[in-house]
């Protein structure tokens, strides 16, 4: 039952994020981000690490996801078109990449002792929160920045008499 | 217990708090809501479904079914078909973490009073998720009034959010986990006269959380995203028949959440004031469970018809320059006195 729930995940990880990158709409492709973050959300409760499991659906899913969701809404993207080559080669790029990644990973699995990998979860907490705290906060820090930079770079300069929808650009 | 019997009373349990959640607390706040507010305003309200119009939820429902669900040009049916059911799960998902009893033993079974412990990291997780519903039914609209209901929508459920996860740090950090039912359990005990619960100890982390979790849930009056006067209906404006009757459910539901929420984390859950009932049936639990939390969504129902409607400035005014620097204020405070005492 484990084995099956696994790859049905694993499956929908690959899935979705091949669609992620071949959607036309930006919007479907937030979706499919979402989706994805989801999989692996999942993926990693069964991996018993349910911090992780529970960061990645917090961060990836309901915050970097949802943050281009609201991009593509604000900025009312639409279908790209005139792209068609690019978008089936990037698309099939990156969905192979992960067919292969995934395929490795199973071939690996299939090759050794059978069972779920239950450490690799725990592993990685313990290097994150543990030899490479620093690193992570500073990165963590430095996006902050880049954050608060990218809001002061596209911030409008107020005039006297503009009403409010002018100033926030809508 | 074996793996079969764990499964079938998680299944169970599943089932009888979605029976609970939607069959019963969704039509009961409906009508709980339309009656108060009749009676603050001086009208009688809805009577005639029914002993005191206790039928009126239903028959609302069964209109709404009845109606067929218009899908207008420019539409964009995946995000327009997802974001109810988007809004309705994520507000069910909440409810698996929250801990409505404590343990109880039931045909020689040791069982939990929830389906799951993993956290309040959980509850803010599945929380997190609904906040794609105003997006996606505002932008699969296809509509300007929708969308920018939609973006205020999201806006706010986020921003809300932060300060209900801001406010909770207090209480994880007094108490040293961050699970619910350790959260809940752990506040039985006394302080001299008044029952040992986190409300005393943390005023100001209650009270920020009851602000986001009414401002989170959509209840008046921080509604301004469906604000019906300017948006006209906001992200729900398109909407019509059982996609409509979802988003009105999930938003009820979102409430009963909250409620609950408040319950466990800072009303004692099941417990009775000064030990009393203790060690009682879990029955006697649930009953005190419900009725707190009842207690809770009158205070919401009676905020929602006495104040008036915030604008979308002022409450993001609120949010990010007063609850969330207060509660990281009473977060570093509770974390200063926790060190200092141990």
């Amino acid at each position: 039952m484990e084995i099956a729930v696994f790859v049905l995940l694993a499956c929908g990880c690959g899935l979705t994020g091949i669609l992620t990158v071949t959607c036309r709409k930006p919007m479907h492709s937030c979706l499919y981000l979402a989706a994805t973050s989801l999989c692996v959300g999942l993926l990693c409760i069964l991996l018993a690490a349910p911090f992780l499991a529970l960061a990645q659906i917090l961060v990836c899913a309901a915050g970097i996801a949802l943050l281009g969701g609201f991009v593509c809404a604000v900025l009312n993207l639409e279908e790209e078109p005139g792209k068609e080559v690019l978008r089936i080669l990037l698309g099939g790029a990156t969905g192979g990449i992960v067919l292969v990644a995934l395929g490795y990973f199973l071939w690996r699995w299939w090759r050794g002792s059978g069972e779920l990998g239950t450490g690799a979860g725990t592993g990685f907490s313990e290097l994150v929160f543990g030899e490479f705290l620093l690193p992570v906060e500073l990165t963590a820090f430095l996006l902050l920045v880049a954050l608060l930079g990218s809001v002061l770079l596209t911030r409008r300069e107020g005039r006297k008499g503009a009403t409010n929808a002018e100033r926030s650009g809508l | 217990m074996e793996y079969g019997g764990e499964l079938f009373i998680g299944v169970g349990k599943a089932v009888v708090l979605l029976v609970a959640v939607m069959g019963v607390g969704v039509p009961l706040l409906a009508l709980a809501e339309r009656r108060l507010g009749a009676r603050m305003q001086g009208r009688l309200g809805p009577r005639s479904a029914g002993p005191f119009g206790a039928f009126q939820p239903l028959a609302d429902g069964l209109k709404l079914l009845k109606k067929d669900s218009t899908i207008f040009a420019g539409t964009d049916r995946l995000a327009y078909a997802l974001a109810p059911l988007v809004s309705v799960l994520s507000a069910l998902a909440v409810f698996a973490a929250i801990p409505f009893v404590g343990t109880f033993t039931w045909m020689g079974h040791s069982i939990r009073g929830q389906i799951a412990d993993p956290g309040v990291i959980y509850v803010l997780g599945a929380a997190g998720l609904g906040t794609y519903a105003p997006l996606l039914a505002g932008w699969g609209s296809g509509d300007r009034l929708a969308l920018i209901g939609g973006l205020s929508g999201t806006v706010r459920q986020i921003s809300f959010l932060l300060c209900m996860g801001v406010a909770l740090l207090g209480v994880c950090l007094l108490q040293s986990s961050t699970q619910l039912g350790e959260i809940a359990l752990g506040q039985a005990r006394t302080f001299g006269p008044l029952p040992g619960w986190n409300i005393w100890v943390q005023p100001l982390g209650f009270a920020l959380f009851l602000v986001g979790t009414m401002a989170w849930s959509g209840a008046s009056p921080f509604d301004f995203d469906r604000a019906d006067e300017e948006l006209m209906g906001g992200y729900r404006r398109r909407y019509s028949g059982i996609s409509l009757a979802l988003l009105g459910a999930s938003r009820y539901a979102r409430q009963i959440a909250g409620a609950a929420l408040v319950v466990a984390v800072y009303g004692g859950g099941w417990i009775l004031p000064w030990g009393a009932g203790e060690g009682g049936m879990a029955l006697i639990e649930g009953v005190t469970f419900v009725v707190k939390t009842g207690m809770v969504l009158c205070f919401f129902i009676w905020v929602r018809w006495a104040l008036p409607r915030l604008r979308y400035d002022q409450a993001m005014r609120l949010v990010w320059r007063v609850l969330i620097p207060l509660g990281l204020l009473n977060a570093v405070g509770t974390g200063l006195v926790v060190h200092l005492v141990n």
